[in-house]
């Protein structure tokens, strides 16, 4: 089923102001975020196992990222309306 | 992504995801507390066991076999099942029972001061922390209900596979992080939904996936005993287990294995006849030597009468990745920051968790369709509904 209304995926969405509803993104756009956060989680897991002292703290920053940005996002809706 | 593939993946995630939710968010809530067992315990018993001084009881102290005496003759009667060592104080473990093959629920666990050959009395217990973990373990249904447990963590990870095949159409032309909070409630609830979704995707995954591998722990624990062990011990075959009074010397068993392992820090004892060894040995557990290693065990198989070696294997790479797993489940390997994190990605999964109850919960009457069409439309038709 094909829609050719004012939001059809083939034709640029409506600007609102505050948001950037961008043109259709492309997989690799979609995840290239989560894909890094994802990386960074799982390499601050493993560093955080295999050894003390620098290891953990890297363990800490790069694990640490995923409930930031979560709260980064949550918070940033919040001061924008 | 044609509307039919979109479906199928909807359904997939939709139940997957509805079936374990009461699961895990008992999981979660219990897990919570969890985390921070350590904190509380010794918040509990004043630090007894922390404020230890001198060398740690892995690396040396009084003789085992001074520290196994002292231990049995506050537990007359009874047979030595376990002895643990610990890394970073003087505390040692001995765990008894009636008979070397005793259940867990009758068996006692005493601590001891290596360095001093004081006895600290028998672990403290905390109700409230056994509870917890008796639910997130098994639900006090023993096997069962560890099985239960394990499939519905594999569920979980079949919901975040399904989840984040739909995260692509769905941002199609929505901003990483976009939470639509001026729009309706349910608008508000799934872009909350998708953000901490697919942000703790990694570490949820990692927990579901060691969850899930722990709560197959103990076939594992028993095949290996069964398999690798009895190869092992092979020369064994036909011979009674040896009787607790026969039980040799723990230092010679000890000194025997750290010349075929030298540089090893000792994790645990397992004595003849329980699940962790054979019904002739001592098998002592060692840590890894280097960083990457320490949390893989290698056991050096002891004959418990005369204190000579038979076997040091590694264990199987399914029983390494157990106890890979199990750190990696809980979180207490990186200290209390780690904990926190940890703490902090656990409230983020009961948010997801609960926002996709919501979602299921205040559906309406064809909401199936204009669900697959929102998803396909890059989250903004029907968005308003």
């Amino acid at each position: 089923m094909i829609h050719f209304g004012p939001l059809s995926p083939d034709q640029p969405a409506t600007v609102r102001p505050g948001r950037r509803p961008t043109r259709r993104r492309s997989n690799a756009q979609v995840f290239a975020l989560p894909l890094l956060i994802g990386l960074a989680s799982l390499l601050g897991l493993v560093l955080g196992l295999t050894g003390d002292g620098l290891r953990d703290l890297a363990c800490w920053v790069l694990l640490g990222l995923a409930p930031l940005v979560i709260m980064a996002a949550l918070l940033r809706r919040r001061t924008q309306t | 992504m044609t509307r039919g593939t979109i479906k199928a993946w909807y359904l997939v995630h939709k139940w997957s995801g509805l079936i374990p939710t009461v699961f895990l968010l008992m999981l979660c809530i219990t897990g919570l507390p969890l985390i921070f067992h350590d904190e509380i315990d010794a918040a509990m018993e004043d630090g007894a066991s922390s404020a230890l001084a001198g060398m740690p009881s892995a690396e040396g102290g009084l003789p085992l076999d001074a520290m196994l005496a002292t231990a049995l003759a506050e537990r007359p009667g009874e047979v030595p099942l376990f002895m643990a060592f610990s890394t970073d104080s003087p505390l040692l473990t001995v765990t008894t029972g009636p008979t070397p093959d005793a259940a867990g629920e009758d068996m006692s666990l005493l601590f001891l001061d290596r360095a001093s050959g004081a006895s600290l009395g028998p672990a403290p217990v905390n109700p409230v922390m056994d509870f917890l973990l008796q639910l997130h373990t098994d639900m006090f249904l023993g096997l069962p209900g560890m099985w239960v447990l394990g499939a519905m963590g594999l569920l979980f990870v079949v919901a975040l596979v399904s989840g984040t095949v739909l995260y692509a159409p769905f941002m199609r032309r929505l901003a990483f992080g976009t939470v639509r909070a001026d729009r309706s409630e349910r608008v508000k609830r799934l872009d909350q939904h998708n953000l901490l979704g697919v942000v703790a995707l990694a570490w949820m995954a990692v927990i579901g996936l060691t969850g899930a591998i722990n709560a197959f722990a103990d076939p594992l624990t028993d095949s290996w005993r069964d398999g690798e062990v009895a190869a092992m011990a092979a020369a064994y075959d036909g011979e009674a287990p040896l009787p607790p009074s026969r039980y040799g010397s723990l230092d010679v068993a000890m000194a025997s294995a750290q010349a075929a392992l030298p540089g090893r820090s000792p994790q645990f004892i397992g004595f003849p006849g329980g699940d962790w060894s054979s019904g002739h040995h001592y098998a002592i557990f060692f840590q890894g030597d280097r960083p990457l290693t320490q949390n893989l065990l290698t056991p050096a198989l002891v004959d418990a009468e005369t204190g000579e070696l038979t076997d040091a294997r590694t264990m199987p790479a399914l029983n390494q990745a157990l106890m890979m797993s199990k750190p990696l489940h809980f979180g207490d390997y990186g200290g209390l920051p780690l904990k926190i994190i940890w703490a902090l990605l656990t409230c983020a999964t009961i948010w997801v968790l609960w926002t996709g109850v919501m979602l299921w919960l205040r559906r309406r009457p064809g909401a199936l369709e204009r669900r697959i069409e929102e998803i396909a439309s890059g989250g903004l038709r029907k968005a308003r509904a």
